[in-house]
């Protein structure tokens, strides 16, 4: 385990922000194919994160969206 | 939007071509609303955090320097009107069920167990929880990870707009990921 890591979770989010360097990434990897519990760990923090850039493509009601578009060119307008 | 494509629009709104927000509005506002939606977790206050973020970002487009943090400079805007808006409650109840919705493709994404008789209903719950847990988190912890995991800032950036070393940026985003996973295990 790297040296800045103090648990397992934080080297779990290492690997997915592509933190960890090559030769710890190529171990840990190694540890993923032979510990199922690490492997469903992983899963975890990746169905997480699957859930969080859902954020990102949430739709607004058309009309609101509208409004608030008039809206701010009428204030932008009117600066 | 390319940066030859904004530093044209932020020229033209110097100039007084206010019209060339709209560009501006267009190419940003997706970023807005999920970081006001993902702090408020409802629509209608999401919009009106939209309204005010631009024209604070238009306002300041005159002090502007740095233009390649332009977005960097929208997401603290946002964020931190979001959470003045979420402070004003002051402890009154919001629903966090509205008319924004997610895909149904997105929602599809949401649940490992497809084939579940019961899985549109856990996919429902799954988000519903999700956006309390993202609510009950700290301010702090908050914007870190809404910065990271849902708008894709780099710890660096998220640094800068949160005045702090990215060592506190990659605590906070742990605590939070930690959280997060605890409050939702049910559904793991």
């Amino acid at each position: 385990m790297p040296k800045d890591c103090r648990n397992v979770d934080e080297m779990i989010n290492k690997y997915l922000d592509g933190e960890l360097s090559e030769s710890h990434r190529m171990r840990f990897e190694e540890m993923l194919r032979s510990d199922p519990s690490l492997k469903a760990r992983l899963d975890c923090h990746k169905r997480i994160l699957r859930c969080l850039r859902a954020f990102r493509k949430i739709r607004f009601p058309a009309s609101g969206l509208r409004q608030a578009r008039a809206a701010i060119m009428h204030r932008v307008s009117a600066a | 939007m390319s940066s030859e494509e904004l530093h044209d629009a932020i020229s033209r709104c110097r100039n007084g071509d206010s019209g060339a927000f709209k560009i501006i509005v267009r190419a940003f506002e997706r970023r807005v609303l999920a970081i006001a939606y993902s702090i408020l977790g409802n629509s209608e206050e999401a919009l009106e955090v939209m309204q005010e973020t631009f024209y604070r970002v238009y306002k300041s487009l005159g002090r502007l320097k740095n233009e390649a943090g332009f977005a960097s400079f929208v997401c603290k805007v946002a964020t931190n009107y979001s959470i003045d808006v979420k402070r004003r409650r002051n402890g009154r109840h919001i629903s966090l069920d509205d008319e924004a919705e997610l895909p149904a493709s997105v929602r599809l994404q949401l649940s490992d167990h497809r084939m579940k008789p019961d899985a549109v209903v856990e996919r429902n719950e799954l988000w519903a929880a999700l956006k309390h847990a993202v609510a009950g988190l700290p301010n702090r912890q908050r914007t870190t990870l809404i910065l990271h995991d849902i708008d894709g800032l780099p710890k660096s950036e998220i640094g800068k707009i949160m005045g702090c070393p990215q060592g506190t940026v990659r605590s906070n985003l742990h605590i939070a990921r930690k959280k997060l996973q605890n409050k939702l295990k049910d559904f793991m």
